[in-house]
């Protein structure tokens, strides 16, 4: 059985956009504007359109996220509990290589 | 050049499900040249990527809620079956069987009932139409099993219809 860090790292060169994504919409739901907005201040990253909803599309697919009723013409999207696991084990197995990085780094 | 010449490079089935969303977030201005090139390769990514295509046939746009199109997403989610949504469990199986044979023998023991007092065209239409009708009728507790209500009506209806027909036809030839 895979893990839950390798089925984010199956949406090949989508993985990244798809964890920005993620956590974008881990404190509410989020239309596409807001998500782009939120992501771009939280990593520096603008993700353009095609991207944004290729990520998305993907985890739709997943269903790590699901849309919601469209509000002025904007539809929101927000996270499923699927894709709460998918995230949290991500963040951990990040966490993990982010430590070993950090320590490696004040040995040598 | 703008979003929205852009979309036309995309599916028809991704517009109607994520055009508008897209030309909300990029509005009607002139886009920079990396956002082309990043539409660019969304176009072809839409086109030939499965996992977008499968995510694009289960989120029904508004649009496709209209009949004609309920029925091709439900010719595409049969062709797409391995999804966990629409798999035919063992039960679903056997109470679809179970529909086939109750409404088979319903329909033929109606028709031999109509022959025995005479109705002989009668009998023969209820003969004919036994097993298609009941294969029709066994579709909603097995491979349509999940489908919309709608979606359901307009197969079974129409096709029930256009049997029942070429019964009366065949019966009177």
């Amino acid at each position: 059985m895979r893990k839950d860090t390798d089925l984010l790292a199956s949406l090949g060169r989508f993985s990244e956009p798809a964890l920005l994504i993620l956590i974008s919409l881990a404190d509410g739901p989020k239309h596409g504007y807001a998500m782009t907005q939120d992501i771009e201040a939280v990593s520096g990253q603008k993700l353009g359109p095609g991207t944004l909803y290729g990520a998305i599309a993907r985890l739709e697919e997943k269903e790590w996220i699901e849309p919601l009723p469209v509000e002025d013409r904007r539809r929101p999207y927000r996270l499923t509990n699927a894709g709460q696991q998918i995230l949290k084990a991500r963040l951990e197995s990040l966490r993990a290589v982010t430590k070993i990085g950090v320590s490696r780094l004040a040995e040598g | 050049m703008t979003a929205g010449s852009l979309l036309k490079l995309y599916p028809r089935a991704w517009r109607a499900r994520y055009g508008a969303e897209l030309l909300q977030l990029v509005g009607p201005r002139a886009l920079s040249a990396q956002q082309t090139f990043d539409m660019l390769a969304g176009a072809v990514d839409a086109w030939i990527s499965p996992s977008v295509r499968a995510a694009v046939r289960r989120q029904p746009s508004a649009a496709a809620v209209k009949g004609g199109l309920m029925v091709r997403q439900f010719l595409l989610k049969c062709s797409t079956s391995n999804h966990t949504q629409y798999r035919m469990t063992t039960r679903d199986g056997l109470i679809s069987a179970a529909v086939l044979l109750a409404v088979s023998l319903v329909f033929t023991a109606a028709g031999i009932y109509a022959s025995s007092v005479g109705y002989t065209m009668t009998a023969d239409i209820l003969k004919s139409i036994a097993f298609p009708g009941a294969v029709l009728l066994s579709m909603p507790f097995g491979v349509m099993k999940g489908q919309p209500r709608r979606a359901q009506l307009i197969v079974l209806g129409p096709t029930m219809l256009l049997i029942a027909l070429a019964s009366v036809i065949a019966t009177r030839i």
